[in-house]
């Protein structure tokens, strides 16, 4: 009798369980199903199609032809984003390095609440916002950048509008806006490294920076990997700072991409083909090639971090 | 690193005339309040900010509600197909979401929400971060919690409630400020989807308003202060919360 009642109570907890996963994972799966998996191999096919407001027809391998041989903005922008993530990655890395390892020597006290404050506050605030001020400050006539260089003897730059420096104009904004976060992972991958290697290393008599060159950066470099991995794959994908500050007067996106397209990333590429254009077959193609490359990146910068950092 | 912001709050109180003076001045001689009354009423700012708001909100709201339940449904049970469907989901990271804005919008259209709220609020319901940070978070939840619950006659969905939410806090706390951020700062999103001026989210409506108006340099500075006062506000107020938030977002990812 004790069994049964036993057995019957455990079905009804299994049961019970069995019914709280499905209604939990159902949903789930639905939604992801509609908004993510579904979206990612229509994407594919997409490619594959010429679809437009017209007209839809399948043209195999047409569009990413098309995208390296014929459309010259479409390389025009890959350029460009090679060289943003190339001005913008590495510099990160080597100021946020810098900063991390000056505010970790603060530990706790109060000032360091005032320098995360000072460096946190670009990440928080609305991108939008930031694009906007800092095109202001680059305004070549009336903006504070130019005055300062003005008043002290420097010639004016044109900023945004030279095709020399809008790239790297809008560089610098990102890393100015990017900072915090590098600072901060970078911070917390530096106190994770157990104080015994210090502390051994100052018994074996090595003074500071030694320590600092032959301890500290290869005890890092999981950590400074990963920020690669991550800030190489945000900045790749550049598109809204881009759009703000290279966007002509009255809303109008024409202009759009710097001048003489020197500041056109891909993702922008894509977008102003998708959505001024209406090419969305042609527009899931280069998105398409702009995966692959993401994921090949990816690839080979894990397969690096495998080599063993052990000690 | 805060000059920017200084010279943006700083142009947003000054008069047109002074905005272009020669030398510049920190502060205004004569400052004034015009463009602020101009934003909200004029401007419609006083709307972007209330959507913003409310889908912000919501968003974040369910993604807290969908992340812990999935999270604790895959650390605490077993269940045929968990790690396939975890790959699945896994793999939802690696979209880059130039993939899936195409496809995205012409699903939109299909289901005649081009234009809507609905658009924005559907696509960002389920955080697969969230899900990541929240089954993490679990794993160290012991078993024996919810087996004494359910020996005591408590229900499934009455052991989540009351047993495990509440253990959870702190990860819902990180989480709430992340997706909340996202979910206000969405930009691209919102372009792409919204036409209609009165529904437009606070950054889509600022970018237009900055282009449209951008040769009045102080009214626009206004527009972008306005923006982000609210986020440095809260911000100030509960830095530690948000740091741990970056922090465990980054590391778990």
């Amino acid at each position: 009798m004790r069994a049964k009642e036993y057995i019957k109570h455990r079905k009804k907890i299994f049961s019970s369980q069995a019914f709280f996963i499905l209604s939990v994972l159902i949903p789930i799966i639905c939604y992801y199903s509609v908004f993510k998996w579904y979206p990612f191999i229509y994407a594919i096919i997409l490619s594959f199609y010429k679809y437009t407001l017209r007209s839809k027809h399948f043209i195999g391998l047409t569009n990413f032809a098309e995208a390296f041989t014929e459309d010259s903005i479409f390389l025009i922008s890959l350029k460009n984003t090679v060289y943003y993530v190339a001005m913008i990655v590495p510099t990160e890395i080597i100021l946020g390095l810098i900063f991390a390892l000056m505010i970790n020597r603060l530990q706790k006290r109060k000032s360091a609440d005032v320098f995360r404050t000072i460096y946190f506050l670009p990440v928080i605030t609305c991108l939008v916002a930031c694009c906007i001020t800092w095109r202001w400050l680059y305004q070549p006539l009336f903006g504070l950048f130019n005055i300062i260089l003005g008043s002290i003897g420097l010639p004016r730059l044109k900023w945004l509008m030279s095709t020399k420096t809008a790239l790297l104009s809008i560089a610098v904004m990102r890393i100015w806006k990017d900072l915090g976060i590098v600072i901060v992972l970078l911070l917390a991958g530096l106190q994770g490294i157990p104080r015994t290697f210090h502390e051994s290393s100052m018994i074996d008599g090595a003074n500071r920076w030694q320590t600092l060159i032959y301890i500290t950066i290869p005890l890092l470099v999981p950590t400074i990997i990963f920020v690669i991995i991550i800030e190489v794959i945000n900045t790749f994908q550049a598109f809204s700072e881009i759009l703000i500050m290279t966007s002509g007067l009255a809303g109008s996106a024409t202009t759009a991409g710097g001048p003489l397209n020197s500041t056109i990333t891909v993702v922008l590429h894509i977008y102003m083909r998708a959505f001024n254009y209406f090419r969305m077959g042609y527009a899931s193609g280069l998105s398409m090639i702009l995966f692959i490359i993401i994921i090949i990146f990816t690839i080979v910068q894990l397969r690096i971090s495998r080599i063993k950092w052990k000690y | 690193m805060i000059v920017p912001f200084i010279w943006m709050i700083s142009t947003s109180f000054k008069l047109p005339g002074e905005v272009i003076s020669f030398p510049p001045h920190l502060i205004p001689q004569k400052p004034t309040l015009e463009h602020y009354i101009r934003v909200f009423t004029e401007l419609s700012f006083a709307r972007y900010y209330f959507n913003s708001l409310y889908i912000a909100t919501i968003i974040t709201l369910v993604c807290l509600f969908t992340s812990s339940l999935g999270g604790y449904v895959f650390a605490k049970f077993k269940f045929w197909g968990q790690g396939v469907l975890f790959i699945m989901i896994l793999s939802t990271i690696m979209m880059p979401s130039s993939v899936q804005m195409v496809p995205l919008y012409l699903i939109m259209k299909k289901f005649h929400w081009l234009n809507t709220h609905y658009a924005l609020i559907f696509t960002s319901l389920i955080s697969t971060f969230g899900f990541f940070l929240m089954r993490q978070y679990m794993y160290n939840i012991p078993n024996e919690l919810r087996e004494s619950a359910l020996i005591d006659g408590c229900s499934e969905f009455g052991v989540f409630w009351k047993i495990i939410f509440p253990l959870v806090k702190p990860a819902l706390a990180a989480l709430t400020i992340f997706v909340f951020m996202q979910s206000w700062d969405m930009f691209i999103w919102p372009l792409i989807v919204l036409d209609t001026k009165t529904l437009y989210t606070l950054p889509v409506g600022l970018a237009t308003f900055s282009m449209q108006w951008w040769t009045n340099y102080a009214l626009v500075m206004t527009g972008a202060t306005v923006s982000v006062i609210p986020v440095l506000v809260v911000f100030l107020f509960m830095q530690r919360q948000f740091i741990e938030g970056i922090v465990l977002s980054g590391l778990k990812a």
